[in-house]
């Protein structure tokens, strides 16, 4: 009879633990899976030390966009970006602050690149540069046309690199190139903030750095991403780090078609090769 | 009488410049941070002196140093969140970050570094009021290095030139030596510097201003056949002709601001 008893109050533990594991997170991690979503956001707070600067410098005749060599040494982030999923069909647009901002459209085997800016107030998207200004074509490549490396990247593509470390606790483990630097998330804990809202914390540690990635929601929609990482030294001071905070506009599990074409006044000049009778 | 009367107006002039000096609440520039990947280049301490130089022989800023500041309110605020993960620790061992997410260093009031301060935003009160008691200042002038570089770049023209009025002039006169026409290729040369300048209240370390400036100074050569392997060679009294114009620009946008009342 006690043994009984033991095996039930072992059981109802165990059911208790399981409901306090992540559980607003799932559809997210599902749409991702699926690859079924739009996702569109803000990077408000930005890591420290990373700025975007585009340089721009008027030439006698040519407005020209200068890209010098990176000014601080460390990668540039977008300030905002839209993510796309539908099956074999991606978009990606990112806000860099910059003359020709970066587009990325694949379809099935395709993929286009181009990019978007703002001209007489108006946001245009266009091609590659050419000597008379930008192209209004775009010309598709396909995996196979792409050194491997690139090639992967595509494959295993899930936005920027500042989306791709927020959502990484939640990517699908078969469609991330892993590799012994990227950490390994769990989860922590959840709860709630004294303003109504929810929470759900993942952490790992490499060496002697610590991740941590936080997930608000209201309700069950996901409405912002905070993530932070920190190195100590062998006496426990913290020696660098770095944390963002995204803003959801948007996280749904409904791909927003409207981006899976080429935008209005691109046209596609890919040559195809005709299909043998 | 008309020496009394000149006196009178050299007393009330003076009377004048002074109480205008006091209007203007009293300020330090920091020393210019570097935000680019030259960081062997000694371009913050020549700009920061250059801009106080331009601004002190306005007469219209209360700079209650003649010289600016040499501490790194960047650094200082890098060192104060840094300060805040490490108090963190205790909850973090246990699972408990909202320390470390609920803290200042997520806060979107708080400016992350001083490079993205926003108007409005608030960088650290503890260290901006600290700067301020020790120097007597109500305000802080940051300037930040955030862009520099050089490029070189050709303008094809002659090439254009060649194919299409060129050629079109050659078929109607039958003229072949017109082929050889068309206008000369430009190849430039430019260096690049980007600047901002916040002004910040010291007793709440609220950004109340703030301004970039953009300057490029450069050489070129034209021709029909230079290429960028021809590009003129820049040298550092270029570069510091471009800090003199950097720095002219943005303290002339500075004073110009104050004198719109837009700054306080």
């Amino acid at each position: 009879m006690k043994f009984k008893i033991v095996c039930v109050l072992v059981a109802g533990m165990i059911l208790i633990v399981s409901s306090t594991e992540a559980a607003k997170v799932d559809q997210y991690r599902d749409a991702l899976a699926n690859r079924n979503c739009s996702i569109k956001y803000e990077v408000v707070t930005k890591p420290v030390h990373q700025t975007n600067r585009m340089m721009q410098v008027k030439s006698s005749k040519f407005l020209r966009d200068i890209e010098f060599e990176d000014t601080t040494g460390e990668k540039s982030i977008e300030e905002s970006g839209i993510f796309i999923l539908n099956g074999n069909e991606r978009y990606s647009e990112l806000d860099m602050k910059q003359g020709q901002n970066p587009c990325t459209l694949v379809k099935g085997e395709d993929i286009y690149k181009f990019y978007w800016d703002i001209r007489d107030g108006q946001k245009r998207y266009v091609g590659e540069r050419n000597a008379f200004g930008h192209s209004s074509s775009v010309k598709a490549k396909t995996i196979a046309d792409l050194y491997a490396y690139d090639a992967l990247k595509e494959i295993y593509n899930f936005g920027s690199e500042t989306l791709v470390n927020a959502l990484f606790p939640l990517l699908p483990r078969d469609r991330v190139i892993e590799n012994p630097s990227m950490p390994k998330y769990k989860f922590v804990t959840s709860g709630t903030l004294s303003n109504g809202s929810s929470y759900e914390d993942f952490s790992a540690q490499i060496d002697s750095t610590f991740f941590a990635i936080r997930y608000y929601f209201n309700g069950d929609q996901m409405v912002k991403i905070a993530t932070i990482n920190f190195t100590q030294d062998n006496d426990g001071n913290v020696i660098d780090y770095s944390r963002s905070l995204i803003k959801l506009e948007e996280f749904s599990t409904i791909p927003d078609s409207k981006y899976l074409e080429l935008p209005e006044g691109l046209k596609d000049k890919t040559k195809r090769k005709e299909k043998s009778k | 009488m008309k020496k009394l009367i000149s006196i009178l107006a050299t007393i009330l002039l003076a009377f004048e410049f002074s109480t205008a000096q006091a209007e203007t609440p009293p300020i330090v520039l920091m020393k210019f941070t570097n935000d680019t990947r030259y960081q062997k280049v000694d371009v913050p301490d020549v700009l920061s002196d250059l801009v106080i130089e331009k601004l002190l022989s306005s007469g219209k800023f209360n700079l209650v140093e003649s010289k600016p500041i040499d501490r790194s309110l960047q650094q200082d605020l890098y060192d104060e969140r840094s300060r805040e993960i490490q108090n963190a620790q205790a909850e973090i061992a246990n699972g408990n970050f909202n320390s470390l997410f609920e803290g200042s260093s997520f806060n979107p009031k708080l400016a992350d570094s001083i490079s993205t301060a926003q108007v409005g935003q608030i960088v650290s009160p503890e260290i901006t009021s600290k700067i301020g008691q020790d120097n007597g200042a109500k305000y802080l002038i940051q300037g930040t290095i955030v862009g520099m570089g050089n490029d070189t770049w050709r303008d094809e023209n002659a090439e254009i030139g060649n194919t299409i009025g060129s050629i079109i002039a050659a078929a109607l006169t039958k003229d072949k030596s017109l082929l050889k026409g068309g206008a000369d290729n430009v190849v430039q040369k430019a260096m690049i510097v980007e600047c901002e300048l916040r002004i910040i209240e010291a007793s709440t370390g609220k950004v109340v201003y703030f301004r970039s400036s953009t300057c490029t100074a450069g050489k070129e050569i034209k021709g029909k056949d230079v290429t960028t392997k021809d590009a003129p060679d820049l040298q550092s009294k270029e570069f510091m002709n471009l800090l003199n114009f950097v720095s002219d620009k943005l303290s002339k946008g500075l004073i110009k601001d104050l004198d719109e009342g837009k700054i306080f």
